[in-house]
Parts: structure tokens; C-alpha cells; sequence
């Protein structure tokens, strides 16, 4: 069983591309329900899982790429950003499996599209957002989005009947009926809750694009990647259940692991289904009663 | 390729967000979780134009189109969502869609919409 289980993760393309494919095989979040693309990514997504090594092919990383970029185009404008992010690592993962050096090449490219993700996500929280660094965004989030409820109450002690009245103002703004309403709950400890949240939020994302952009030369700071972003994954999404992102960027880290270390693997594999468990189970939600 | 793919994507998106009205959240720019301006909190409405004044028109469910409106209001996704109603329209002058954002005051906690974009399509004869 341990040798098997070393065997399985011995190779960082091996481990990724199983995850990724899994994903879409199994969330239509990613797939959507359009069956013009839901079909053919679940066809490839089979055929990969159960027709090894097709799963390392880079013609049925290229079909892949191809559907992904096309539901791109469609979607350019609705689509969330780690379907962006998939896209191109699939773009990436078809051109890295024809090169000479497979692993090394897919390695550098996750390497850096992780890199380059987190970047663009400290950039947007930093110098171009006005309303992140001052706390209003989580501020204004804790009090009327319900996936952060079990935030809002076991953190920020915001009363429930202050989070029932704002869904219901919020609703009632949507709706056009009104033009502006005040939301309930402020308090000086949610402001506090609203920094911290921020502040961490753009140290860790900012932390994690030095890391993985950091040249492989600076060896600390490189090692240093994978303890960060397995930290970002098993407590980012305890909070924000967008276990498809979250899986997505564990498939990535695994990608970008070095070969003789399948440890490493494991627990970005770990870490990955710990996400999925956070978003089957809502902890905070179950704490806060 | 693919990193080059991501950065051009980004810069495009941050390009969008600034000159047009891109919400920050979408467009592949990775600018969630930054900004109250997400998809989810704009507005859609909509409204039969009449000489008595306008009568609220009832949204089906959100497709593509008005997702996409939604998301980035420039003037033909606007139009194209009330071209869709105005096609289905049995009386009134035309119809007029309205895409509004919200935005928050910490310091008060009140929260306003705010008009993104306005399009104005007559009925089809």
C-alpha cells in the first residue's frame, strides 16, 4: 500500500493532471452546464482518469486547452478567474509535454502562472482598489454576503438578527425598490475583524508572489513557496468556500513540486480534499450554531 | 506562452476596469475579493416605456446576455438585452435597461446604487 502509494505519487505531472482532471469531471462549476462544453470536457476528463498515460498526452492536453479557450472567449467577460487560471495552465501543460524536459518545463510554467496569479490578486487589493486596505470591502462583506455568516458571528460578533435584516435590505436594494439602506451590525470590533482580514489577506498574497516569482537561485525564498501556499489553502478556504479555486490551486502546487519530493505531493493532495471538506462540512457555521 | 497569456489577460483587465466598466471581479484579472463592485451585487432593471410613463418590466431568468450586461456594460450588451425584450414587446413605446453598481459608506453603513449604464431600444413594428 505504501509503495503503491509512493508509486502514485512519484511524478509532479502525474499527481496534477489527475487532480485537474478530476475537477472536471466533477464540477459543473467549471464545466458549466452548457453541454457544448460540459461534454467534451467530460469526455477528456474520463479518458484521461481511466486511460493512463493519456493523462500526460499533450494532444488531449491541446483538446483540453482548445475547449477551455473557447469557453473563454464565450464567457470572457463572466467567467471566474481560476477558470482563467485553468485555461491557460491547460494552454501551458499542452506545450510543456512536448518539450524535451516535460516535468521541468510544466514545473516552471505552474511555477509562475501561480506567481503571476497572486500578483494580479495583491495588485487589485493594494494600489488598485480604494475600498480593501481601509477594511470597507470586508466590512461590507461580512455584513451581507452568507458565505462569510460563520465569519461574521464567531468573529466580527455580528448579531444574527442584524445579518438577517441586511440580506433583507440587500435583496431590497437589488430589487430596485430602493435606492439606498443601512446596514446593520457596525461596531469597532468588525472594523478590527474587517483590518486584519485585510491586511493578512494582501501580506500572505503578496508574500506568495515574491516566492514564486522569486528566482530559483534565492533558494530559501523559493523553498519557501510550498509551505506558504499549502498555508493559504487549508486557511483561505475554512472562510471563503470556493473549493474549485482552492482545488485548482493545490493541482498547480503539485505541478510545480520538486520530483524527489512526493511528500510534498501528499500534502497539496491533502490539502486539496481539506478544502473540499471545508466547503461539504461549514465548520464556522456549525461553531457559531 | 501560458504566463504571457495570463499577464496579457490581467493588464487587459485592469485596462477594462478603469477606462470602461468592467466589474473587477471578472475579466480574468484576479481582481475578487477586492472590491464591493462584484458581479452579484449589480443591479439589472428594466422598464416598458409608455406615454402614461414607464411600467416595470419583470426579468426572466439572467442568460448570458445579461450576465454579460452585468458585467460589462458598455453599450451593446446593454442594448442587446433590451433588443431581446423589445422583440417580445406588445405595447409601449421601447424598452430601457439599466445596469447600476452598488457602493458602500463604512463610517454610516449605508449602501447605494449607483447607475453604470442606460440603453434605450424602441419596440420592433
Amino acid at each position: 500500500m505504501h509503495a503503491k502509494l509512493r508509486e502514485w505519487l512519484a511524478d509532479p505531472v502525474d499527481v496534477s493532471a489527475r487532480m485537474v482532471f478530476a475537477l472536471f469531471l466533477l464540477s459543473t462549476w467549471v464545466t458549466t452546464d452548457d453541454w457544448t462544453f460540459k461534454l467534451p470536457l467530460r469526455v477528456i476528463a474520463i479518458a484521461a482518469l481511466v486511460l493512463p498515460p493519456l493523462h500526460r498526452d499533450p494532444r488531449l492536453w491541446a483538446a483540453l486547452a482548445a475547449v477551455m479557450v473557447v469557453k473563454t472567449l464565450r464567457h470572457w467577460f463572466t467567467q471566474d478567474n481560476h477558470i482563467f487560471l485553468l485555461t491557460w495552465f491547460a494552454v501551458g501543460m499542452a506545450l510543456s509535454l512536448r518539450s524535451t524536459d516535460p516535468a521541468r518545463a510544466a514545473c516552471r510554467n505552474a511555477r509562475r502562472l501561480i506567481g503571476l496569479s497572486f500578483l494580479f490578486a495583491a495588485l487589485w487589493k493594494g494600489p488598485l482598489s480604494g475600498e480593501f486596505m481601509n477594511g470597507s470591502y470586508f466590512t461590507y462583506t461580512f455584513l451581507t454576503d452568507f458565505r462569510f455568516h460563520g465569519t461574521a458571528r464567531l468573529f466580527a460578533g455580528v448579531p444574527e438578527e442584524a445579518l438577517q435584516d441586511n440580506y433583507a435590505a440587500a435583496y431590497q436594494l437589488g430589487g430596485g425598490t430602493a435606492d439606498a439602506v443601512v446596514l446593520h451590525g457596525l461596531s469597532p470590533r468588525l472594523h478590527v475583524v474587517a483590518l486584519v482580514a485585510a491586511w493578512w489577506t494582501f501580506a500572505i498574497e503578496s508574500a506568495l508572489a515574491i516566492v514564486f516569482l522569486a528566482p530559483e537561485t534565492w533558494r530559501r525564498l523559493h523553498r519557501a513557496r510550498h509551505a506558504l501556499l499549502l498555508l493559504f489553502g487549508a486557511t483561505t478556504y475554512l472562510v471563503v468556500d470556493i473549493e474549485t479555486y482552492g482545488w485548482s490551486l493545490m493541482a498547480l502546487g503539485a505541478a510545480q513540486s520538486e520530483p524527489e519530493r512526493p511528500g510534498l505531493r501528499a500534502l497539496y493532495l491533502a490539502t486539496g480534499l481539506l478544502i473540499l471538506a471545508y466547503d461539504y462540512m461549514p465548520l464556522l457555521n456549525w461553531l457559531v450554531g | 506562452m501560458a504566463p504571457a497569456l495570463l499577464v496579457a489577460t490581467a493588464l487587459a483587465q485592469i485596462v477594462l476596469t478603469r477606462a470602461g466598466p468592467l466589474t473587477p471581479w471578472r475579466g480574468g484579472g484576479f481582481g475578487l475579493f477586492s472590491s464591493v463592485d462584484k458581479l452579484e451585487n449589480r443591479i439589472l432593471l428594466a422598464w416598458i416605456e409608455t406615454p402614461e410613463g414607464d411600467v416595470p418590466l419583470r426579468l426572466g431568468e439572467s442568460k448570458h446576455d445579461e450576465q454579460n450586461a452585468l458585467a460589462f456594460p458598455i453599450d451593446r450588451h446593454v442594448r442587446r438585452v433590451a433588443e431581446r425584450y423589445a422583440a417580445t414587446l406588445e405595447s409601449g413605446t421601447g424598452v430601457r435597461v439599466e445596469v447600476w453598481k452598488r457602493t458602500f459608506d463604512p463610517s454610516t453603513g449605508e449602501s447605494r446604487r449607483v447607475l453604470v449604464a442606460r440603453g434605450t431600444v424602441p419596440r420592433a413594428r
